[in-house]
């Protein structure tokens, strides 16, 4: 959404912080010049408007040295000492001025030029020093923030309204404020370059404390950043338009708070009433996107309910069905290999040997189908039976497997090479069907090979965990690898191997489930590989 | 021996062929009852029905029951079976087409003796038979009368 405006903001904000600093260090270096090198003209911009002093120019060159070097939050630790160390330089110029303005005397004055007459030109007004105070400590305490209250911005808020008060006196009258109360006046551009500067601090950090919430993409952020300009400006201007009215006579003086008060009165409402009024348009908004949410779920819930009970009533059928094989499919087979046993039983002279053969095939062709159905049957239970997955140890595993397959044909010597520790998180039930099918194949595949030998081990592919079954019996090609694990598929004819084609598919099945992986290498008459990653 | 007859719920005529044949094979002399469906079984055990009049308390040496029956499944005649007094303690093996864990479950619950499951090859299903017959008329002793 709108969550880059932000940063994109606090972007821009950081720059304008950074341009400050630069803008107040060169203007601090150019006046500091003027007054080493005594070159008059340069320290000031109108006599009307003051003169910067020397002290306001080394301070205003100090802090914003300081500020360019901590204008990255995560700056480096020797460009953070070196600012810290110049605005305690500036700190302690603040306040041996404002000793010297009320208390002791450090001379502090002197230094840079000596004083003429009972002016000091080095001395800093009051108000300068407090605010140079203020932006010492800010500077010091920069990244400090204590529960989302950071001091900085209160300094910086500090010295910001001190420099407002005076810009305002200067607008509304030409004058300094505070010549009348301290005796000596503030330039007009060291003003402007206070309230920059104030400006600069602020927005050093625009994505913390109390700016994150001028810098926010949220509701707040967009209010602020509309109200916060026109709560400065409007008072200020208004304040110039009625007293430009006073002056040229278009009322009497006795009334111009009144006017003030009033047209600050009107203008307020007015822009707290249209702000109002667009919060309001984006809370209607809101309401109308949640509700629109909630009815959206609430159609996804009332999806996701039918689709359940389609897929129950599926699940149920496909129960069904299998029952149904399971009973139906076996019976007429049972009839058929029966009674071809009675007739080979019963009339073998009649049948003679052409048609005995016959109903051997007959009867080879029903217990084909009676394990066909059998293993079709295992295939289906395969994915309807719940899981329960639980750490397996494969190793163990594997070695009763071997042992029952073992046992099964005692005069096979094949070399079975077990990795030990093998284990994987899995269906114990189903894991022990993906085990025997793979090992029964390596076993099948190698009748035929003079040294038999299996293995079984884990591997890395892919940076992922694959146990694999490797035997060195008739392999296949790797051509019709993508067969391999269908139903029914078989690369080797009944008279070779014999099978039903049911086992890889029953694997891969089992797999699947388990949200792995299955795959196979070999080549033909080298043996084959069957990994498979869960 | 235990005599009695064996009575063979069972639908399919090729099955109750097949079963008289594999049990006359392993010369296994008990009568044979057949029961076509649920019905005619229960009728048979408990004198009701077509078998009205029948002495129920001459229980069958041994009941092979299919499940898959019309009217009134095998599970269902088990059921009933075992609730009565007279019928509560005959031996009964299941014996079907399918080895469906439901299926085994249910029999085992409603207190059937043996679960065997018809093999498709004749040859295995007469050693099946000559098996059953030899333990449950030979082998078993009977609950007493």
């Amino acid at each position: 959404m709108s969550a880059p405006h932000g940063t994109n903001l606090a972007f821009r904000l950081n720059s304008i912080s950074q341009a400050i600093a630069a803008t107040a260090g060169l203007a601090g270096v150019v006046v500091l010049i003027s007054w080493v090198l005594r070159l008059p003209g340069l320290n000031r911009i109108h006599p009307a408007l003051g003169t910067m002093g020397s002290h306001t120019a080394l301070c205003f060159a100090l802090a914003s040295t300081g500020l360019f070097l901590l204008r990255a939050e995560h700056t480096k630790s020797w460009k953070r000492r070196v600012a810290q160390a110049l605005a305690s330089l500036v700190i302690v110029i603040s306040v041996l001025t404002l000793g010297q303005w009320y208390a002791w005397g450090f001379g502090i004055d002197q230094f840079l030029q000596g004083g003429i007459g009972h002016i000091f030109p080095g001395r800093m007004p009051v108000a300068t020093a407090l605010v140079f105070l203020a932006f010492g400590l800010a500077l010091l305490l920069l990244d400090v923030e204590v529960r989302r209250w950071r001091p900085a911005e209160f300094l910086s808020f500090t010295a910001a309204l001190i420099g407002l008060l005076a810009l305002i006196a200067y607008g509304y009258s030409f004058i300094s404020v505070f010549e009348i109360s301290n005796r000596r006046p503030l330039a007009f551009h060291a003003v402007l370059l206070l309230i920059a500067f104030s400006f600069g601090i602020l927005t050093a950090r625009p994505q913390r404390g109390l700016m994150s919430v001028v810098t926010s993409h949220r509701i707040g952020g967009m209010m602020m950043r509309r109200m916060l300009p026109a709560a400065v400006g409007i008072p200020v201007l208004m304040g110039w338009l009625i007293m430009e009215g006073q002056r040229g006579g278009l009322y009497p003086s006795v009334l111009s708070l009144s006017y003030y008060t009033l047209s600050i009165i009107v203008i307020f409402s007015t822009v707290t009433w249209l702000t109002a009024a667009s919060l309001q348009r984006i809370d209607i908004q809101r309401q109308k996107a949640q509700q629109q949410v909630r009815r959206l779920n609430a159609e996804l819930e009332q999806r996701v309910v039918e689709r359940t009970a389609q897929l129950e009533s599926a699940n149920r059928e496909l129960e069904a069905f299998s029952y149904s094989v399971s009973h139906d499919l076996r019976a007429p087979l049972r009839a058929i290999d029966g009674f071809s046993s009675m007739l080979l039983q019963d009339h073998r002279q009649e049948l003679g040997p052409k048609g005995e053969d016959h109903l051997q095939r007959v009867c080879a062709a029903v217990r084909r189908m009676g394990q066909l159905i059998d293993d079709l049957l295992s295939l289906s239970r395969v994915t309807r039976n719940e899981m329960r997955p639980e750490t397996v140890d494969l190793s163990a595993m594997t070695n009763e497997i071997v042992a029952d397959l073992r046992r099964a044909e005692p005069d096979r010597l094949i070399h079975v090479c077990i990795e030990a520790n093998l284990r994987a998180d899995a269906d114990p039930n189903l894991i022990r069907i993906v085990l025997e099918n793979l090992l029964g194949n390596a076993w099948k595949f190698t009748r035929k090979t003079p040294q038999p030998r299996i293995e079984v081990g884990v591997s890395r592919h892919d940076g992922r965990r694959a146990f694999f079954v490797r035997d060195n019996g008739a392999g296949f090609d790797m051509a019709y690898a993508s067969k391999l694990f269908g139903a029914f598929q078989r690369l080797h004819g009944p008279a070779d191997f014999e099978g039903t084609g049911i086992g890889l598919a029953t694997v891969q099945r089992i797999i699947h489930r388990h949200g792995g992986r299955v795959w196979a290498e070999g080549s033909v008459g080298q043996g084959a590989t069957f990994y498979f990653a869960i | 021996m235990t005599k009695g007859p064996i009575l063979l719920v069972e639908d399919n005529p090729d099955d109750q062929k097949l079963t008289i044949r594999a049990l006359k094979k392993n010369h296994i002399t008990n009568d044979i009852v057949i029961a076509e469906d649920g019905v005619q079984a229960l009728d048979y055990l408990f004198g009701t029905g077509e078998f009205a009049g029948r002495d129920s308390r001459q229980r069958p040496a041994l009941v092979l029951l299919d499940l898959k029956l019309p009217k009134i499944d095998g599970l269902e005649v088990l059921a009933r079976l075992r609730a009565d007094e007279r019928t509560k303690m005959v031996p009964v093996v299941i014996l079907t087409s399918s080895k469906e864990e439901q299926d085994l479950i249910k029999g085992y619950e409603l207190g059937a003796n043996s679960y065997v499951q018809k093999p498709v090859n004749f040859l295995e299903f007469v050693e099946a038979a000559g098996r059953l017959g030899v333990y449950w008329l030979m082998l078993n002793e009977p609950p007493p009368a």
